[in-house]
């Protein structure tokens, strides 16, 4: 299926949801009790912060789980495969909606519905927000790794598994750091801007306190810049190898 | 000249090989015997890589790869279920058309081949890495840069880093797919004369677009043109008394 197609579902979804969502939270805003038990239950910033903390080992443990599924699908599912077809499908929808949409259901669950959701819905955004655009990552490193040397060390009698793990993914690394940079950019754009909402709404509802942006809004935001710089570093990086796999491709 | 008495090593019988819906290999019979070079020249196309990556079970990464016949290697079938592709591969070495060293040191890269057969002493390793680089004719070039990325040598000696590497998973049979192709002409007749030395220990497999290469090195000779195998015989008679038009058009030069 062609992207295109893929971005047209994505759109039509996101626009679905940010529907149901924005009127969710025009309901949500104007309800006092929201407000206020979400003071109740965070007396200050950091202890959203300590929230947004337990996220830490889910966002390590889908991205590894993410680098290790897209590998696996890559190497040992056949690509002509319905298997294949469907996970492909499902994760270049997913890999496709834009993070923005994922950031505006953090701020719905993190802040707006503090408290009244569980800790796994919480992952789940979180799981959703990093793993799809770290599996598509790692499966383009894996097949931008030139098929020349698979095929010299295949030559030698080594087995698959070893192929893979002392030749395709060292050549595919900087491939997937690229995806995890991505991922961990956009997990950290969102709770910086959970953390800038969250100060938004306790000067909302303390009128005349000065609205001003938490520092750890500030150092998330400045972590996924750097990110995000590094993972477009080494895409151009992975770009220019690609390009010279091609130009020196045997015949 | 080949011993009547000699068993082959390899036996081909009545393969076809198909990439997807197009067919690449037509009915091909013929044995190959030891300890001699035998090459398969042809026009790009015709089929000549696609049979040697049969031999070695590398076609079995073609998704597409589809076969009927049987190869015996060593009274063995290749490709019964019951024997792993890697093994065969270790029996049967392959150089490519490009040189493809390994990101780690010259050392390394053939250590490498040795350690998958479950060679660990580091005493054995250095007797295997010196006596590979030696057959490769490599030894005097690199014998003080051992811990060097292979990146520092030229496109030529690459490639005999690569035979080096192919030499130390002790084969029994070494296919060449074009080596010369990406070679100058000083490196050229090194590769031959390399061939010609590694004929004693190993059975060599030669492909190649160069027709003189072909009468040069090699003992015996097929032509494959669009997938069948047109002729096969002693390379002496294929080049100066050919049996058929396509070949003699071939090796003449009026073909390909």
């Amino acid at each position: 299926m062609s992207r295109p197609i893929f971005h047209s579902i994505s759109f039509i979804i996101l626009v679905i949801t940010l529907f149901f969502i924005l009127d969710n939270k025009q309901e949500t805003i104007s309800e006092e009790y929201d407000l206020t038990a979400a003071e109740e239950s965070t007396n200050s910033i950091y202890s959203l912060q300590e929230d947004l903390n337990r996220m830490l080992p889910i966002l390590i443990g889908s991205i590894l789980i993410g680098i290790i599924f897209a590998v696996l699908l890559q190497e040992y599912v056949p690509g002509e495969s319905w298997t294949y077809r469907i996970s492909d499908f499902i994760i270049a929808i997913l890999a496709g909606i834009p993070s923005v949409f994922y950031g505006l259901l953090c701020v719905y669950y993190f802040v707006f519905k503090d408290g009244r959701v569980s800790y796994l819905t919480k992952s789940l955004i979180v799981v959703l927000l990093a793993m799809p655009i770290t599996i598509q990552s790692t499966q383009n490193a894996v097949k931008s790794v030139n098929v020349s040397i698979r095929e010299a060390v295949y030559a030698l009698g080594v087995k698959k598994a070893k192929v893979i793990t002392e030749h395709v993914l060292p050549y595919a690394f900087s491939g997937i750091m690229s995806g995890v940079y991505t991922a961990v950019s956009r997990v950290f754009v969102v709770i910086g801007l959970i953390l800038i909402t969250f100060a938004w709404i306790r000067n909302a509802a303390h009128s005349g306190t000065s609205f001003s942006i938490p520092k750890n809004a500030f150092i998330f935001l400045i972590i996924a810049l750097l990110c995000s710089l590094c993972s477009s570093y080494i895409k151009n990086s992975l770009y220019k190898k690609i390009m010279w796999n091609r130009n020196n491709r045997i015949q | 000249m080949q011993d009547i008495e000699a068993q082959p090593i390899l036996s081909i019988e009545r393969l076809n090989v198909w990439y997807g819906k197009k067919q690449i290999l037509t009915d091909l019979t013929f044995d190959i015997f030891p300890k001699q070079v035998t090459a398969f020249i042809g026009p790009s196309k015709s089929g000549k890589t696609a049979f040697v990556r049969c031999l070695n079970r590398l076609n079995d990464l073609q998704h597409d790869f589809r076969y009927k016949g049987n190869i015996h290697f060593n009274g063995k079938d290749i490709n019964d279920p019951k024997i792993e592709s890697t093994e065969i591969a270790q029996k049967i070495g392959m150089i490519f058309q490009k040189p493809i060293p390994f990101q780690r040191s010259i050392y390394e890269n053939v250590a490498y081949s040795a350690r998958i057969r479950g060679i660990k002493q580091p005493e054995k390793l250095s007797h295997i890495v010196g006596r590979s680089l030696s057959s490769a004719q490599l030894w005097d070039e690199v014998a003080n840069d051992l811990d060097a990325s292979p990146n520092i040598l030229s496109i030529g000696q690459q490639q005999r880093l690569c035979i080096a590497r192919a030499l130390a998973a002790n084969p029994n049979i070494l296919i060449f797919d074009e080596p010369c192709e990406q070679l100058d002409a000083t490196e050229t007749p090194k590769l031959e004369a390399i061939i010609q030395n590694l004929k004693s220990d190993y059975t060599i497999i030669l492909v190649t677009n160069k027709r003189r290469q072909a009468a040069r090195v090699s003992d015996v000779a097929g032509f494959l043109y669009s997938g069948e195998l047109v002729e096969y015989g002693q390379t002496e008679q294929i080049f100066t008394n050919p049996k058929d038009e396509r070949t003699e058009s071939y090796v003449t030069g009026r073909l390909g």
